[in-house]
This record gives structure tokens, C-alpha cells and sequence, in this order.
């Protein structure tokens, strides 16, 4: 049986917790003698400008597409062969742009009506309702403009059309939709010995003040979408630094944003550079309305930052109750207020609770043998 | 800070050397890149601009204080003024363009200089665009 795996990578780095689908990717192959595993990883810019072992390590061992999200080279490998089974992971359809997904969504359909079986992670964005309509929070002003400009982007007719044919597609759906997202205590794990071994971090770090600075780390389409947000944001804080960092160019948000003097842009950050704007920061944002795994917001756990980011993402559900979020009813600029009311002894005592909730995840093991499980059951 | 020097009788080879007189500091950040040299064969090229740019380095920053640059040349149709072209000129031409070396947009920090593909005219005026 032919099964190909199509995975988001966000491979930063080798070394790191980002690189916890190495550990997904090696899990399988180990533990799978039976059927033919086939991996596609749709890559960042860090990845591919670098080339980080991954594919180095196992081209011997599997066959490993590394591409960027570019449709065409998408299909190639959907048309390389007759693929038994296609499982393809939540966020490659809530990452990218609408005509990337609605090309995606065509083809898989297209082939589940030539008989491959199709497995997706039953991400929990997708069970509630209007889901890809932009959740105006946070706006200073709701007039026509700003709605065509945040709202503009789901609004597609066509694009809801296939999203609703989706639920047909979904025909295998995993028992947890964070399988994936439990595998982080233990890459954790694996990870703690080469952060030692750098001398950056022996253990989850507790800053002694949070009142320094503030963060706004934004990538890809998270800026555009909580443009105004932020931007109100920035506004009511001029004594707060803001440290902008991420790998999505957009001009016009750029230009605006460095109009205002407590900001300043770092583009992409190497892991060094992620410890750095840590250390001098205590506020990491994470505005990403769609973030299954949040490695960016897990990270800054164990670097003692905090994160706010979005309720109704992984990130929330793989660091419990005690994170500072906003959500339709609280706004980023809520979130962040509240953060700064909050005094520095409950602080702690909040990013301990995240600390432990991230340890306390099961292991990787454990969710490479429940997708060895739900493939076996969907080939017979 | 850059000097056009053509190197042929019929101009079509240009060299562009780029010297960095001082320390490019903006909003407390010190932008860092290397003196280079280009050379640019204009013999194929009837129209447009040559756009010298000054982007992110493909090796990331990592120090909040400095941001690693690069110089970096392209040709286009339009001299690039800001950063809006720069970015049209990306979604257009560069996307996927391995021997560009830009798998993703990389940060536009300055327009360096251009010459006019037609006339042979050069500008270099540095024009920062954070």
C-alpha cells in the first residue's frame, strides 16, 4: 500500500523544537514494515535556504518530497503515482492562500473519487461555525473598508463551496486532533540535550520581571489579518518596544507599521536570534488565527516568554487554560492590558502551569503507533 | 557609496562596485553588508531597469542590534521606487525562481541604485525603504 503523508514542516532549524517532525517522520518509518510511506513536506524558506539534514538523513531510507507551496509541484507529486492513501495534515489547507486551497481541495477530491482513501486530522477549527470567516476582533473600526480588507479574504463563494464538500472527504478522521501536538513533550526531551549542549537553555526559563518590552512576532498572513489590531496595539503602548519578526513580506503593513518609531523589523530570526528577542522581551504575540501546533508560542514557554495567541487554535489546547489569549470577545489589545494588570508572582505562576501542561503531553511513540493503527484500519 | 563603470566600447558590460561609506543605522538598527562588485551584461536587454537592492541576508539575523544585508540585482520593467513594486515584481517573476535564490520575499531595506536598460542612464541614489 502506497500511503503519502503530506505534512506542513516548519523546520527552522535541526536543532530545536521546531524540528519535532523529524521525530514524527522517523517514528513511522521505524515502526512501519507493512505499507510504502511516502512523505511530502511542504517547506519554509528556512528549510530550503539552509537545507537542514532532513532530507540528507533520509533519502536512504524513504521517498521525501521537499517542495515550497507551489501548487504545480503539489500536483506533480499528487500525479506521481497511485497513491492508496493520501493523509494530509489540518493547517496545509488554512496556511496558504485561497486559490492554493482550492486547488488543493479539487484534487483531493478528484482522487477520492478514483478510489484513494483520504485521511485528515479533524482540526478543531473546522467544527465550528463560520470558521473561515474572519473573526473581526479587535477592530477600531467595523465600516465596509476594513471588513472587505480582513473579511475579504473567505469570503469566496466558491471556496466555501468546496469547504463544504470537505466534510464528505473526511472520511477517516483521527480520535485526537492533536496527535500530532501531544508529540512535543517528548521531543522536548530530545531536544533539552542539545539546547544544553549550546549553553542557551537547561531547563523551562522563568524571567524575574515581565514589565521590560513587548513582541509582536507576526508571520505570514497573521500581520495583514490583525493588521488593525496590532496596530491599535502599538498605538496605545508608545512606551513599549515592538520587535516585529517573521518571514511574510507585505508591504503595505511593513510601511505602516514602521511609521511608528517603537517599532522595528527583524525579519526572519535564526534560533539564536529567537532566544535573543526572548530574552529581551516579555510579551511574545502570536496572532496567527490558525495554528494547529504553535511552535512559536510553545518555544516561548520553555524561554520563559509569554505568549498571547488566538483561543480557538492547537496552541491553546497544547498550553492549557492558564495562557493569556483573545478570542472574539477579548481583543489582542485586552489580552495584552490584562497581561500587563497582571501582577509578576501570578505571572509565573501561570507560565509554570503552561510549563507543566507542555511536559506533561504524551509521548511520540504514542501517536506514531495511533496513525500506524488508523492506517491499517483504512487499507484493510 | 556605488560606482557605475562600463567596460566597453559599446556599453554593454557594466561593472557595479558598491563601497559602504558609513554605518547605515535606522530606528537604533545598524544594517550590515558586504563591499561587493557586480558585473551586468545589458547586450540582451532593449528596456527596463537593472534594480540594485539591498534585502535581507539569506543567512538570518541574529542580533537585535544588527540585521545582516545583502546586495542583491535584478532586472525589471520598472525602475523600483518602493517597496510596493519590489513586492509585485516577487508575487510576478522571482516565486520559485531557484537561481534567484529567494524561496520567500526577503525584507527590501534600501533601493542602492538602477540603470535604465535603453539609455544607459544610472542612478544612485540610496533610498531606504525601513
Amino acid at each position: 500500500m502506497k500511503i503519502l503523508n503530506i505534512c506542513p514542516t516548519s523546520l527552522r532549524d535541526k536543532h530545536g523544537i521546531s524540528s519535532w517532525f523529524r521525530y514524527y517522520f522517523q517514528g513511522l518509518i521505524e515502526s512501519d514494515h507493512q505499507h510504502e510511506l511516502y512523505f511530502l513536506s511542504l517547506t519554509s524558506v528556512h528549510s530550503v535556504d539552509h537545507t537542514h539534514g532532513i532530507e540528507k538523513e533520509f533519502n536512504d531510507k524513504f521517498f521525501h518530497f521537499s517542495i515550497q507551496w507551489v501548487w504545480e509541484q503539489v500536483e506533480e507529486v499528487l500525479n506521481h503515482q497511485e497513491w492508496d492513501v493520501i493523509h494530509y495534515h489540518s493547517t496545509i489547507t488554512t496556511f496558504k492562500k485561497v486559490d492554493f486551497e482550492i486547488k488543493f481541495f479539487n484534487k483531493i477530491l478528484e482522487l477520492k473519487e478514483n478510489g484513494t482513501k483520504i485521511i485528515t486530522t479533524n482540526h478543531s477549527l473546522q467544527k465550528q461555525d463560520n470558521v473561515y470567516e474572519y473573526p473581526l476582533v479587535d477592530l477600531p473600526s467595523r465600516g465596509d473598508v476594513f471588513y472587505k480588507t480582513f473579511g475579504g479574504y473567505f469570503e469566496s463563494i466558491h471556496h466555501n463551496d468546496l469547504m463544504s464538500k470537505l466534510s464528505d472527504v473526511n472520511v477517516y478522521i483521527s480520535e485526537n486532533d492533536r496527535n500530532v501536538s501531544k508529540s512535543l513533550g517528548d521531543v522536548y526531551e530530545n531536544t533539552k540535550v542539545i539546547y544544553n549542549s549550546i549553553n542557551i537553555y537547561k531547563d523551562y526559563n522563568v524571567k524575574d520581571d515581565y514589565k521590560k518590552m513587548n513582541l509582536a512576532y507576526c508571520h505570514r498572513w497573521a500581520m495583514r489579518k490583525n493588521w488593525m489590531a496590532l496596530k491599535e496595539l502599538i498605538i496605545k503602548n508608545e512606551d513599549k518596544s515592538f520587535y516585529l519578526a517573521g518571514d511574510y513580506f507585505n508591504p503595505l503593513v511593513h510601511n505602516d507599521f514602521m511609521k511608528h518609531e517603537n517599532v522595528s523589523f527583524h525579519g526572519i530570526l535564526d534560533e539564536i536570534g529567537m532566544v535573543k528577542i526572548n530574552e529581551v522581551c516579555d510579551v511574545m504575540l502570536c496572532p496567527a488565527l490558525y495554528e494547529p501546533f504553535g511552535l512559536t508560542a510553545i518555544e516561548s514557554v520553555v524561554w520563559g516568554t509569554i505568549p498571547v495567541i488566538y483561543k480557538h487554535t492547537g496552541t491553546y489546547e497544547v498550553l492549557g487554560d492558564s495562557s493569556f489569549y483573545f478570542d472574539e470577545n477579548t481583543s489582542i489589545s485586552e489580552s495584552v492590558e490584562n497581561f500587563y494588570s497582571t501582577p509578576n508572582e501570578e505571572i509565573k505562576e501561570r507560565l509554570k502551569e503552561q510549563q507543566n501542561h507542555l511536559s506533561k503531553f504524551s509521548k511520540l511513540s504514542k501517536m506514531v503507533d495511533e496513525y500506524l493503527s488508523l492506517y491499517n484500519e483504512v487499507v484493510q | 557609496m556605488i560606482n557605475f563603470e562600463f567596460f566597453d566600447k559599446e556599453k554593454n558590460m557594466v561593472r557595479i562596485e558598491i563601497i559602504k561609506e558609513y554605518d547605515l543605522v535606522v530606528n537604533g538598527i545598524n544594517y550590515l553588508f558586504d563591499d561587493c562588485q557586480l558585473n551586468i551584461d545589458l547586450h540582451q536587454y532593449d528596456y527596463g531597469y537593472f534594480n540594485v537592492l539591498l534585502l535581507q541576508s539569506k543567512i538570518p539575523n541574529s542580533d537585535l542590534q544588527t540585521f545582516h544585508s545583502e546586495i542583491f540585482c535584478t532586472w525589471c520593467e520598472y525602475r523600483i521606487d518602493n517597496i510596493q513594486i519590489f513586492y509585485n515584481l516577487w508575487n510576478e517573476k522571482l516565486r520559485g525562481i531557484h537561481e534567484v535564490g529567494m524561496p520567500v520575499p526577503r525584507l527590501l531595506i534600501a533601493k542602492v541604485g538602477s540603470i535604465d536598460c535603453q539609455t544607459r542612464d544610472t542612478d544612485s541614489k540610496l533610498e531606504l525603504f525601513v
